[in-house]
């Protein structure tokens, strides 16, 4: 029965945003463009990274013979979910939008967060066949180190539309860590909701398990650190205590040699 | 079900060593080596709940080809939603991306044209950015055909630079380096490049290198198709309309 409520919820919730796509895709002119949207990140702009957003003009490529402008719009938030600003850009048939994240938003944000994108067409015209259309981008982690190479994750969750309530759910992940040249891992997590979550990160390897815990405010991000040396292999499992739609950290591996390189989980 | 596979591209000449890892069911993990586009090895090994391998463990005695594939079977998995990881290794770091499977086609099968929009290279004199084009038609004989794509080359401001055509062959890993194309087309790198890439007529697996060129460091990640923004490629009722619009003046 307390998993039954969360399910019934979100798949009211799912049902909802199913009812309200349909209407935009019959009047678009009325309703607006059906945009599956409110895509969420995360940027760093620490010691070792600096972000760079990379945003398409997606009907372009969809789209050729069309000529839409899209504005785009970003908010960017603190680790503790604090919006530290927001901007609108205006990006013009086949041109990409692609600059630090600092410069998109005209000021410094937090050593990291998340970031919201969103956007709208000034016409629905003439890209009907597209049905339900999506303002995907990429992330470039830009490194800091002379070294390093740029790190990169692409777009593909969703901010929560409506709270998702309490339900514990693990998550193990796909992606397996270990290497002889391995000195740790840093998972960050984004909570992609309006309602405070907790999390609980294991990492498993050969020498057993560890656990660390985070309380992610509403659209905040944590960042827990793992000490993970040598081949593992170590394995992630992620338990929050809301379903919310963002669950699957972004990691970022240590090597003795000074590099780091990401993935998502 | 038709038969899934995971691409694993060949990034050797690169100075990465490629490998995979992958949670299973499955008994037995196939490793198949494609060079110039043909079977040159297979590797089989029972599979356990994690596995984690290289091509040193599965090809180790086959002299490295730069346009190599390798792809691997899971006999006996039945989940119909899979990731697999890929992995690069050079003594230095480790990078892996997560990644679907894709299916073999049967001899035959009329392959759809691939659209991939490489707008998020780093031209910074530092760093190279590598397209990197897997394919796979399988075992049998290959396609007469050329495998072809378009490559459009545009600034981040629309300008059109350049129009050029590769032909990346069928069965291989092809590494686009953005910066000896630009270089070779007169375009200029220091205010960003966009790549609308069309065509192709097999089975693709689209990613995107960075590479540090002093120290060989990379990052990787895979390509996000036109599926993940927009329906209609798999909407019914708009698809035809769609691969009109996007593809009607394609010529290869």
């Amino acid at each position: 029965m307390m998993r039954l409520v969360p399910a019934i919820v979100a798949r009211a919730g799912r049902a909802a945003d199913a009812m309200h796509m349909r209407l935009k895709k019959a009047r678009p002119e009325l309703f607006g463009s059906p945009i599956r949207q409110n895509m969420v990140q995360l940027y760093r702009h620490d010691a070792d990274f600096d972000t760079i957003i990379s945003i398409p003009h997606h009907l372009s490529f969809l789209a050729p013979d069309t000529n839409i402008d899209i504005i785009y719009g970003i908010r960017v938030f603190d680790r503790n979910g604090k919006l530290v600003g927001s901007c609108e850009h205006t990006v013009k048939h086949f041109e990409t939008l692609q600059e630090p994240i600092s410069k998109l938003l005209g000021r410094e944000p937090d050593e990291h967060g998340m970031f919201v994108v969103t956007c709208r067409y000034i016409s629905p015209a003439g890209i009907d066949f597209l049905g339900m259309t999506s303002p995907q981008f990429m992330t470039i982690f830009l490194p800091r180190s002379e070294q390093a190479a740029p790190q990169i994750t692409h777009s593909h969750k969703y901010m929560d539309s409506i709270p998702p309530l309490k339900s514990k759910f693990p998550r193990r992940s796909a992606l397996l860590e270990g290497d002889a040249n391995l000195v740790g891992v840093s998972y960050f997590l984004m909570n992609s909701s309006r309602a405070t979550t907790n999390v609980d990160l294991t990492l498993s390897g050969p020498a057993g398990s560890v656990v660390h815990s985070a309380r992610l405010k509403p659209c905040g991000t944590a960042r827990l650190d793992f000490d993970a040396v040598g081949e593992g292999p170590f394995e992630l499992t992620c338990e929050l205590d809301r379903v919310i739609n963002h669950r699957k950290p972004i990691a970022f591996r240590r090597f003795s040699s000074g590099l780091i390189t990401a993935a998502h989980s | 079900m038709a038969e899934k596979r995971l691409l694993v591209p060949s990034l050797v000449s690169i100075g990465h060593e490629p490998g995979f890892a992958v949670k299973t069911k499955a008994k037995t993990i196939r490793v198949r080596t494609f060079q110039n586009g043909l079977l040159a090895s297979t590797w089989e090994t029972n599979s356990s709940e994690i596995n984690r391998v290289w091509r040193s463990q599965w090809a180790g005695d086959l002299p490295v080809s730069p346009n190599e594939l390798h792809t691997v079977e899971l006999d006996g998995e039945t989940a119909a939603e899979l990731e697999g990881e890929l992995l690069f290794r050079n003594g230095q770091q480790q990078t892996a991306v997560l990644t679907g499977l894709v299916p073999l086609r049967d001899a035959g099968f009329k392959f759809s044209p691939i659209l991939h929009q490489a707008h998020y290279n780093v031209l910074l004199e530092q760093f190279e950015t590598y397209v990197v084009l897997t394919n796979l038609v399988g075992e049998g004989g290959l396609p007469s055909r050329p495998n072809k794509l378009q490559v459009e080359i545009r600034s981040l401001r629309s300008e059109v630079l350049a129009v050029t055509e590769i032909d990346v062959g069928f069965n291989s890993t092809f590494l686009l380096s953005v910066r000896d194309l630009a270089r070779t087309h007169g375009a200029r790198l220091d205010q960003g490049l966009s790549l609308r890439i069309r065509g192709g007529a097999s089975q693709f697996a689209v990613f995107t290198v960075f590479q540090n060129r002093q120290s060989g460091a990379l990052g990787i990640e895979h390509s996000l198709p036109p599926m993940y923004f927009t329906e209609a490629p798999f909407n019914p009722d708009l698809r035809a309309r769609f691969q009109k619009a996007a593809f009607g003046d394609l010529r290869l």
